[in-house]
């Protein structure tokens, strides 16, 4: 649901200019998908991939309420909430938020070394 | 099917409308706080957003930090807030304030990085005719960048107001009442109508807000950009 529309949003954010260039240089089809309008959507397609990512995360944490067994990180919250144990709520808290950053970060890292020339624009995307 | 039928008698039970823990009552308590958060939030965020943007200063703070607000998960901002708001009240402390300044703090980032980037975004050609013009700053702000920012502005208090919704979801496990209590009622007795009801009434009021935004969005923007767009 997150990374449908940032893909689609990703391919056609590929100037026509840029296509129809690829085109007139006698570009096939599949070449031109893979060696122009891919590299130029991947900006977007990794913010999508971020989102989605960290969203997930969050999900996780969150499914500790359905259940012990589920939930990984969100179980120290919860528990510790429910003995009054502030530490253990803390320590859920941070790591939660740690790894959600991390994975966050994983994916600019990512981004930067598929597409070191678009690492500027992406971090200006609006929000919605 | 039978969680779906489940869920509609669990609906249509006129049990479940009266009351304390009754839908119409539970449903002004999530409505009521996603208000008040949502408006505590724009009241901080959009004016330190459009000074930003207007400005340009402090802006390399918020294209830095814009992405690293949408990592924060939700049950996590909650859960981190409870040691500190229960040293200020430990009664309220413990149920209401936590959730409601996770929903505060969860809000305030899109509406502020729209601001900002609504108003940043704007022409430099159109501000300088304003200038040119003899307009003065916050005539420039008000005339014209804010009009022509709005859509962007609209679309940072949508998200916002979707988030505050789902955040006073979670809010429920944290001694909050809301919708939320239903999905964790249903899943504490086994029930599965009042859980799939619950989970029903949330996604319809997270759906409707979504609608009701992008009303209002359409409404709020000027006519002159409104036709400029669809060119």
């Amino acid at each position: 649901m997150l990374l449908i529309p940032n893909i689609v949003a990703g391919f056609d954010s590929v100037p026509v200019d840029v296509v129809d260039a690829a085109d007139g240089m006698g570009f096939s089809r599949g070449q031109r998908w893979w060696s122009v309008e891919l590299p130029l959507a991947v900006p977007l397609v990794v913010a999508g991939l971020r989102l989605a990512s960290v969203s997930t995360i969050g999900l996780v944490t969150v499914s500790a309420i359905l259940g012990d067994s589920l939930g990984g990180l969100g179980y120290y919250i919860l528990d510790g909430y429910h003995r009054h144990f502030t530490t253990e709520v803390l320590v859920g808290g941070l790591l939660s938020i740690g790894l959600a950053v991390v994975a966050d970060l994983v994916f600019v890292l990512l981004q930067r070394l598929l597409t070191p020339w678009a690492a500027r624009r992406a971090a200006d995307a609006p929000w919605g | 099917m039978g969680l779906m039928q489940a869920a509609a008698a669990w609906l249509a039970n006129p049990v479940n409308w009266s009351g304390p823990n009754g839908i119409p009552a539970r449903l002004s308590e999530h409505l009521a706080l996603s208000g008040v958060a949502l408006l505590a939030a724009v009241v901080v965020a959009l004016p330190l957003g459009l000074w930003i943007g207007h400005t340009g200063r402090f802006s390399w703070w918020i294209v830095g930090s814009a992405n690293a607000w949408r990592a924060l998960p939700s049950f996590a901002v909650i859960g981190l807030l409870v040691p500190f708001t229960t040293v200020i009240d430990p009664n309220l402390g413990f149920t209401l304030y936590p959730t409601l300044v996770a929903m505060i703090v969860l809000a305030g980032p899109p509406i502020l990085v729209n601001a900002y980037q609504g108003v940043a975004g704007v022409d430099g050609d159109l501000v300088d005719a304003g200038r040119a013009m003899g307009m003065r700053e916050r005539q420039i702000l008000f005339g014209v960048e804010i009009p022509m920012a709005l859509p962007v502005l609209a679309t940072g208090i949508r998200s916002a107001a979707v988030q505050v919704i789902a955040t006073a979801t979670l809010g429920a496990t944290f001694g909050f009442g809301g919708l939320g209590r239903y999905i964790l009622l249903g899943d504490a007795n086994r029930d599965d109508g009042e859980l799939f009801g619950g989970v029903v009434l949330v996604a319809a009021l997270a759906l409707v807000t979504f609608a009701v935004f992008t009303l209002l969005e359409r409404h709020l923007v000027p006519r002159g950009l409104a036709a400029m767009r669809q060119n």
